[in-house]
C-alpha cells in the first residue's frame, strides 16, 4: 500500500537560554539557516531587533530589515515551550514585506527540516524549487530514495 | 523497485507527501518514523489529508521503475 498525504506544519525549536547551547543546538540551527536564506532571497540582512511605528527599539532572536521595510520583522521564540512567532508593525508595509518574511521562514525551516530528517534515515535526497504558474509562489520540492 | 518519499512544500510552510514504492503498511510506519524525527528537528506536523492510492497510481509507478522491466510485482 503507498499513500498521499498533506499536512499543516508548526515551527518549535527547543526553548535554550544558554548561548553556546543554541549554537550546537539542531533545530536552532534550521532556524538560523532559515532565517538566512530569507533574508538572502529577498534582499535583506539578519540583525536582532525591530523598530515599531513611534521608533522603539525591541530585542528580538533574530530580525531581518529590507531596505523595503528597515522597522524589520521580528523572528521570537517562546522561551517555555519553544514556539517560534513573527513580531512587527506592518504599518506602512506596502509590499507585504512582513507576510513574506513569515511564509519564507516557514517555508525555508520546513524544507530544511524535511530534508535533514530523510539524510537521517539514509535517503539519497535532491532538492529542488519551482514557481507556481499562476501566482509565482515558490514550491520547495523534495525527494528522497532509499 | 526503490523506495521513494516525494515531498512538496507551498509557502505557507504545507507539506504533502507521496510515499512511492512500499509494500502493505510500510509506508505508513515509514511516515509515522519521518513525523517523530522531524519532531526532534523542531517540526510538528498534523495531517490534515490522507489517502491510500488508486490501484491506477499504483500501477503507474511500477510502471516507472526498473522492476517493471524484469517483472517483478511489488504492491506499492
Amino acid at each position: 500500500m503507498s499513500h498521499i498525504a498533506a499536512y499543516k506544519t508548526k515551527i518549535k525549536v527547543n526553548p535554550l537560554k544558554d548561548k553556546d547551547a543554541k549554537l550546537n543546538d539542531p533545530t536552532w540551527q534550521l532556524l538560523k539557516a532559515a532565517v538566512e536564506a530569507t533574508a538572502d532571497e529577498i534582499g535583506g540582512e539578519v540583525t536582532d531587533t525591530i523598530i515599531d511605528y513611534y521608533g522603539t527599539r525591541q530585542p528580538c532572536e533574530f530580525a531581518i530589515v529590507t531596505p523595503d521595510f528597515k522597522r524589520g520583522v521580528g523572528i521570537d521564540v517562546s522561551p517555555i515551550d519553544g514556539r517560534v512567532s513573527f513580531a512587527y508593525d506592518s504599518y506602512g508595509d506596502r509590499p507585504g514585506i512582513c507576510e513574506r518574511v513569515t511564509q519564507l521562514v516557514t517555508q525555508n525551516y520546513t524544507a530544511m527540516a524535511v530534508a535533514r530528517a530523510l539524510k537521517e534515515m539514509h535517503y539519497e535526497v535532491d532538492y529542488d524549487e519551482s514557481r507556481d504558474q499562476r501566482y509565482g509562489e515558490k514550491m520547495v520540492l523534495i525527494r528522497g530514495v532509499m | 523497485m526503490p523506495k521513494e518519499v516525494d515531498v512538496k512544500i507551498d509557502r505557507r510552510g504545507r507539506v504533502e507527501t507521496d510515499f512511492k514504492g512500499f509494500r502493505g503498511v510500510d509506508c505508513l510506519e515509514e511516515a509515522e518514523r519521518l513525523r517523530r524525527v522531524l519532531v526532534g528537528l523542531g517540526l510538528e506536523i498534523e495531517v490534515t489529508e490522507a489517502r491510500q492510492k488508486t490501484d491506477a497510481e499504483i500501477m503507474a509507478e511500477i510502471g516507472e521503475s526498473e522492476d517493471s522491466k524484469t517483472g517483478v510485482r511489488t504492491d506499492g
